[in-house]
């Protein structure tokens, strides 16, 4: 599945300042893996060690939040875009 | 102005407004016109076809939805006079989007459902001009 | 052809109360207009000025909608049966603002003309405006636009909670404040500005801290919150008064290029803590002053929430609860996600654990933060003008800026090498273990990491230069400009 996953601002540090990234997975969690596997480090960011997602970072496949879906065994089909959309905050 | 309503069907629109509480709910009012006293013979539940996010305070029949409202209504030979619909957690008076969304003629029929609770319940037509609803008394029936 | 026209009870009165209407023509173009011709005020309520079908009239022939065949060039058949079916629609606002016994004066009529022509607006939306009051939370970068368009548009009484100064550095973008305005608090220069733009807002100052002391009292009287402070602390605190008072909530915040805004109200959608019920350790994601941020940006993001504040107020539009836009200035996309409410929230869900206010800097790590940050500090400092006396003796140490390029191109401080703390692990071959380091950076922060690291990997003498180099400007060479 070729899955396009749109990075934010914060984690741009670890993908070459890439805006997103393709990568292929069947579901969230292989995704993480790939990222992983092209940018070490991010899937760190997303997940905690147990693999659960963590609770400052929410990931949407297309326009829903996978927590109301199957949380990172949600299943992706092809042309699926992946949001990572962190809790920001810039200060006054 | 004045709207007939019975104390079952009364009970029926309030007792759909906690059904889907916090969303909106609607739907028609058959029966007849008589000048300015209508009588509601039936009620017939729509669904509020508005998209899931949008329920809890907007309410939207479709005109498939009223097609088959009126289908129904002329086969038992009466009319739709007008709709109900609820105001989670919002006073029973029609909002600034009723009126911008209301048609002329048809009762409006308004209960507020106060965090779960059918409460108070009114009617209101559109007056000619537009700018703004009257309210109509209803009369309960036993 | 003949065909049969329905009439919905609504329109009977305007077509001699007659429910069908036998009428001749091909196509359904040609039976409405001998509908019209027949019913001229019927006519009126169909078609706009330009011959239109209303959007709210739909026109059915048979079972199937003419918006689904061909329009008005639709054909019809002998015998056939049209119907005309309004849509039907209606609900609430999320807020219901009462404009009952408010008047405007000749002088408002006037001021706000442009928005009593508009009948979203009109005479009721400007008195429920006035009626109605909005509490801010920072007049910063956020705050700044929205204090003065509110106050523009005509909101009767806004509060500001503010305790700070304003600072040259807030100027680039805190457009609410002046360059004379310096030094001033900024609730009092925020007032100012207000007042010259429309005198009649009653404008509320309090100048603290908005705390879990102070909140749920300064709050209670407001019909809508904003939060511009955009800091985590502030941002549950206010997320949980607002829950707690049943007061819709307008965020805003927003990173470098990027901006996210959307309206929490938990008695009718999500709350914050359902979409985030944790915040990130404090560090995970750099501020302002840190990342920096395109100063249009809390213009363009402020303005948002605004917006969201004035249709609240209005019970116009539909309001960006349950949504979440997400904002980027560089690509200038405005993308959106579906938020929703979560039974299983700590405050707004079904068995909330949060019943009333909480430590904010606790819950968000930052006093824990600040502990670490002091430890770190432990680990040997040096300070600016030590640093400048073992510069001018001519002693035998390395003076590592950590800081990146565009920092370095700002400012530096002469003799300093410049290996950005990102670069650290891979330039590590530039230093020798046993020579005398001193770190610096812009505030002493970054350069407590670096020298962590360094000391982690076997460097021996490792000192940090307390206060980055804005005290080295302050306390050395003033020629050197503080960012």
């Amino acid at each position: 599945m070729g899955i396009k996953v749109l990075i934010p601002t914060p984690l741009r540090n670890l993908t070459n300042e890439k805006e997103s990234v393709e990568v292929n997975g069947a579901n969230v969690a292989e995704v993480f893996d790939s990222l992983e596997a092209q940018h070490p480090g991010l899937k760190e960011r997303l997940v905690d060690d147990a693999g659960e997602l963590r609770r400052f970072v929410n990931v949407y496949v297309n326009q829903e939040d996978v927590r109301f879906k199957e949380g990172k065994d949600t299943v992706l089909s092809d042309g699926d875009e992946l949001s990572i959309v962190p809790a920001i905050a810039g200060g006054r | 102005m004045a709207i007939e309503i019975s104390a079952l069907d009364i009970e029926a629109i309030r007792s759909h407004g906690e059904e889907t509480f916090p969303n909106e709910c609607c739907g028609f009012m058959l029966g007849k016109a008589n000048g300015d006293l209508r009588n509601v013979a039936e009620l017939m539940r729509a669904e509020n076809d508005r998209e899931d996010e949008a329920k809890y305070n907007r309410f939207l029949i479709t005109p498939d939805a009223f097609m088959r409202g009126e289908k129904a209504a002329r086969e038992k030979g009466l009319d739709i006079i007008g709709f109900y619909h609820s105001h989670p957690d919002a006073p029973a008076r029609p909002s600034k989007y009723d009126l911008d969304h209301a048609w002329p003629w048809y009762s409006y029929v308004i209960v507020s459902i106060k965090s779960g609770e059918a409460d108070v319940m009114t009617s209101w037509v559109l007056r000619e001009d537009r700018g703004a609803f009257g309210e109509e008394d209803i009369i309960e029936l036993s | 052809m003949t065909v049969k026209v329905f009439i919905p009870t609504a329109l009977r009165q305007y077509a001699d109360n007659t429910n069908t209407i036998e009428l001749g023509g091909d196509t359904v173009g040609e039976v409405l207009s001998n509908l019209a011709e027949k019913f001229p005020t019927l006519k009126t309520h169909l078609f706009t000025d330009d011959g239109a079908l209303r959007n709210f009239v739909n026109v059915y022939v048979k079972d199937e909608n003419i918006r689904a065949l061909n329009f008005n060039e639709t054909v019809v058949a002998e015998g056939d049966e049209i119907t005309l079916v309004p849509a039907v629609a209606g609900g609430t606002g999320i807020l219901d603002i009462s404009a009952e016994g408010v008047e405007l004066s000749n002088d408002e009529i006037e001021r706000f003309s442009r928005h009593l022509i508009l009948p979203e607006v009109g005479m009721e939306g400007q008195k429920k405006l006035k009626a109605s009051s909005v509490l801010l939370i920072g007049t910063g970068g956020l705050g700044s636009p929205l204090a003065l368009y509110l106050a523009a548009a005509g909101v009767g009484r806004l509060g500001l909670v503010d305790f700070d100064v304003v600072d040259k550095s807030n100027l680039q973008r805190q457009i609410i404040h002046t360059t004379a305005d310096v030094g001033r608090p900024k609730i009092e220069s925020a007032k100012e500005s207000i007042l010259a733009l429309n005198p009649h807002v009653q404008v509320d100052t309090y100048e603290a801290g908005f705390t879990s002391e102070n909140a749920m009292e300064i709050a209670k009287d407001y019909d809508i919150i904003i939060d511009g402070t955009d800091n985590f602390p502030t941002r549950y605190l206010v997320n949980d008064v607002c829950v707690l008072l049943k007061k819709p909530n307008v965020y805003g915040s927003i990173f470098r290029f990027e901006g996210q805004a959307s309206v929490f109200y938990a008695e009718k959608g999500p709350c914050y803590r359902c979409l985030y019920p944790e915040p990130p350790p404090p560090g995970m994601v750099p501020s302002c002053a840190e990342g920096g941020v395109l100063g249009i940006l809390p213009g363009l993001v402020g303005l948002i929430q605004a917006t969201e504040g004035i249709k609240i107020l209005l019970g116009e539009g539909e309001p960006l609860l349950g949504r979440l836009m997400l904002i980027n200035s560089l690509a200038m996309t405005f993308r959106e996600l579906k938020l929703r409410k979560d039974p299983s929230c700590p405050i707004c869900g079904d068995n909330p654990t949060i019943t009333e206010l909480i430590d904010y800097q606790e819950f968000c790590g930052i006093p824990q933060a600040q502990e670490a940050e002091a430890a770190k500090m432990q680990n040997g400092t040096i300070t600016a003008p030590e640093v400048k006396a073992r510069l001018d003796k001519g002693d035998d140490f390395i003076l590592v800026d950590v800081r990146e390029q565009h920092e370095y191109d700002i400012c530096r401080i002469e003799g300093s090498v410049l290996i950005p703390l990102s670069e650290i692990d891979s330039r590590l071959g530039e230093l020798e273990k046993d020579t005398d380091i001193v770190v610096h950076c812009k505030m002493g922060g970054r350069s407590a990491n670096a020298q962590a690291m360094l000391q982690e990997v076997g460097y021996t003498s490792v000192l940090n230069m307390e206060g980055g180099i804005m005290a080295w400007s302050d306390l050395v060479d003033s020629s050197v400009p503080k960012y």
